[in-house]
């Protein structure tokens, strides 16, 4: 028995018994949440390649499943990767318990968990471009449902990402098989514009952004969250890598100026369309662009802190947009209810699910005591001294995503349209009272995430040395 | 030399002409037929780089395809019509002129775009060059899911057709022949709930 097969096979598993209870959304949620803690704890801590006794019998887990001539292997210097990559969707699929988006969500969302840890996985990793794609398909199912019929923007994603895969795949190549060095610069030049390109789109750094504003418009905020949280998670992850495995990309001249300036234009663009949007759903999207422009200029430091805060900002957007999620769900009742005068008075409807909405979106703005602010401020004092620039665009970012933050919030404290209240449960009061909390306990002690997410890039020895 | 590889320029003439039938064409059931059609070129360009029997596996998953987007189709209807959005002209002249045009920038670029592959034949990288212009023509013209679906599965083909020729790995080629799969699933998908049947994952 190898542990890849078995956490692949376990997911597999886990996503047909998630099938079968239909209309049983808390079932659902329960069995996929406590199902990717188990297998986190199975990445986590599984003994690999040693014998080891289960209730008196010997068993041998290895490392390596090869399959058709490739290997996917679970090693010390990935399994860290997994282990966050299934909590952060255990947490999704427990806070799916108040969102209650369409089934799908539990059932093609573990099959993406699944193409994730397998994109982790697989060696050589070039071809984790391959499982990225099949994440994007899962993404599709997950954001076009009965209830969002409208496929205008799965469509564009999925077009993206196929792009992007060949893009990928062929620089991948090129890198591995024409000797590309920073002493052949032609060459390397055209492996850097391929690899840029593909993750210009994995990124959404516009125009590539063109998928997410019509999927936000429609699709159940809940599942817009899971979708970009795995895609830009394994984005990112995947970015690392290259930037682990070729010294010479990293010798690129001006790569990681290149880097910071596109962060810049993202950051820009984002913050000054976040304050535009008439729609509570694409005021996040355009708010998630701005969140990706900083987590570009974190990586374009090129310095081993910079990485660990675009990693630490990777994890904290799980935190920021589950619980933004969970309150605009119970604020957005109606299609078309996200627009700016249908949400007046949404606090007197619904107040617990005002406040989550609007912390979350407080916390992706980087306001201080939200979980966003330390990452936010420490790669502010780091760019203050490699780019300025950069720095001041942070400061924007913050005052432009934060500008919309309080404008919302005065929408929602406005006179009420209607008298309408929309009640919650006790375990869903639990649900986003325990997500608040999260989001102001992470902006006070940072260190109880930080440092343990910044793990999960541990085996890259070349950037974390 | 087998007669695959004397008459390959069959297929790589074939492929530019199904390519340009496929966006010329409103017909769901003719796309379909063209598809296919197009799949059975396609694997016949690529058996000038590998065994003619993982040639044959790649035609097996475009049918399969094929098939999933039928059996989608049989369900919702074959005579919808296409949505073209209203910014992009779509009368039939423009679409040949476009397809024209595209296809003789296609041809000069068809042998050096892939100069940096060692092993692809000029016909194939011609066909290659051939599939992914039409594809990508495709995408610019439709929003719609199948047309969409089809111009996607046209520039993997394309993709294949020169990805093949520099990394055979089995491993690789099943995965590439599950994105075709995928992509047909997809399109099912989101036919069905644009037309309000339920699909099956939905319950």
């Amino acid at each position: 028995m190898n542990a890849p097969f078995v956490l692949l096979t376990v997911t597999g598993a886990l996503a047909i018994s998630v099938a079968l209870p239909r209309n049983r959304p808390h079932a659902q949620a329960a069995i996929s949440s406590i199902g990717s803690i188990l297998l986190a704890i199975f990445a986590l801590w599984i003994t690999l390649d040693d014998p080891f006794e289960v209730l008196g019998l010997a068993v041998k887990i290895t490392s390596t499943w090869r399959i058709l001539g490739r290997a996917l292997i679970l090693d010390e210097s990935n399994r860290a990767a997994v282990g966050f990559l299934y909590l952060a969707g255990a947490f999704i699929f427990g806070g799916a318990w108040v969102a209650r988006p369409n089934r799908n969500l539990y059932y093609v969302g573990l099959l993406c968990l699944g193409s994730v840890a397998a994109s982790f996985l697989i060696q050589p990793f070039l071809f984790a471009a391959l499982f990225l794609e099949f994440t994007a398909m899962g993404a599709v199912l997950v954001l076009v449902s009965p209830e969002n019929p409208n496929h205008r923007g799965g469509l564009r994603l999925l077009i993206l990402y196929t792009l992007a895969m060949m893009a990928i795949l062929i620089a991948g190549w090129m890198l591995d098989n024409l000797g590309v060095t920073s002493a052949t610069p032609e060459l390397a030049h055209r492996a850097t514009m391929l690899l840029a390109l593909g993750f210009a789109v994995i990124m959404a750094v516009p125009p590539f952004h063109l998928w997410l504003p019509p999927a936000a418009e429609k699709a159940n905020p809940y599942a817009l969250s899971f979708v970009t949280i795995l895609l830009q998670s394994a984005g990112l992850f995947f970015l690392l890598r290259f930037l682990d495995s070729y010294t010479w990309l990293r010798e690129v001249p001006g790569l990681f100026e290149m880097i910071r300036w596109v962060g810049i234009a993202m950051v820009c663009f984002g913050s000054m369309l976040t304050i535009a949007q008439r729609t509570f759903s694409k005021v996040m999207a355009y708010a998630l662009i701005t969140d990706f422009g900083v987590m570009l200029l974190a990586v374009g430091t090129g310095i081993p802190e910079g990485y660990r805060l675009a990693l630490g900002l990777s994890g904290v957007r799980v935190v920021n947009l589950a619980v933004w999620a969970m309150g605009s769900a119970k604020i957005l009742h109606h299609r078309g209810d996200g627009q700016f005068q249908a949400l007046q008075g949404a606090a007197y409807r619904s107040p617990l699910g005002a406040a989550s909405a609007l912390i979350g979106l407080a916390s992706m703005a980087g306001f201080p005591l939200t979980a966003g602010f330390p990452g936010r401020w420490a790669l502010l004092s780091k760019l203050a001294k490699i780019d300025p620039l950069a720095g001041w665009a942070i400061i924007l970012a913050f005052l432009c995503v934060g500008a919309a933050a309080l404008r919302w919030t005065n929408a929602l404290l406005g006179s009420p349209l209607d008298e309408r209240v929309v009640s919650s449960t006790l375990t869903e009061t639990l649900f986003l009272v325990g997500g608040i909390a999260m989001c102001i306990l992470l902006g006070a002690f940072p260190q109880l995430l930080y440092p343990w997410v910044t793990e999960a890039a541990a085996g890259m020895a070349q950037l974390f040395p | 030399m087998t007669w695959l590889e004397e008459l390959a320029i069959v297929a790589s003439v074939a492929v530019a002409l199904t390519g340009a039938l496929l966006i010329l064409s409103d017909n769901r059931r003719l796309l379909l037929a063209t598809l296919a059609a197009q799949y059975v070129f396609a694997a016949w360009l690529v058996s000038l780089s590998l065994p003619l029997q993982v040639a044959a596996a790649k035609l097996v998953a475009g049918l399969l395809a094929c098939a999933i987007i039928a059996v989608a189709l049989a369900n919702v209807g074959w005579s919808d019509q296409f949505v073209t959005p209203e910014t992009i002209p779509s009368s039939m002249i423009f679409r040949i002129i476009a397809v024209c045009l595209v296809l003789l920038v296609a041809f000069g670029l068809g042998g050096d775009i892939w100069s940096a592959l060692p092993k692809i034949s000029t016909l194939a990288s011609y066909g290659a060059t051939f599939l992914i212009a039409m594809g990508l023509l495709q995408l610019g013209f439709q929003e719609e899911p199948v047309k969409v679906g089809i111009g996607l599965l046209t520039i993997i083909s394309g993709f294949e057709v020169a990805y093949t020729t520099i990394e055979p790995s089995l491993a690789v080629m099943a995965l590439l022949a599950t994105v075709h799969l995928g992509i047909a699933v997809v399109v099912s998908h989101l036919l069905l709930i644009g037309s309000g049947e339920k699909p099956r994952l939905e319950g």
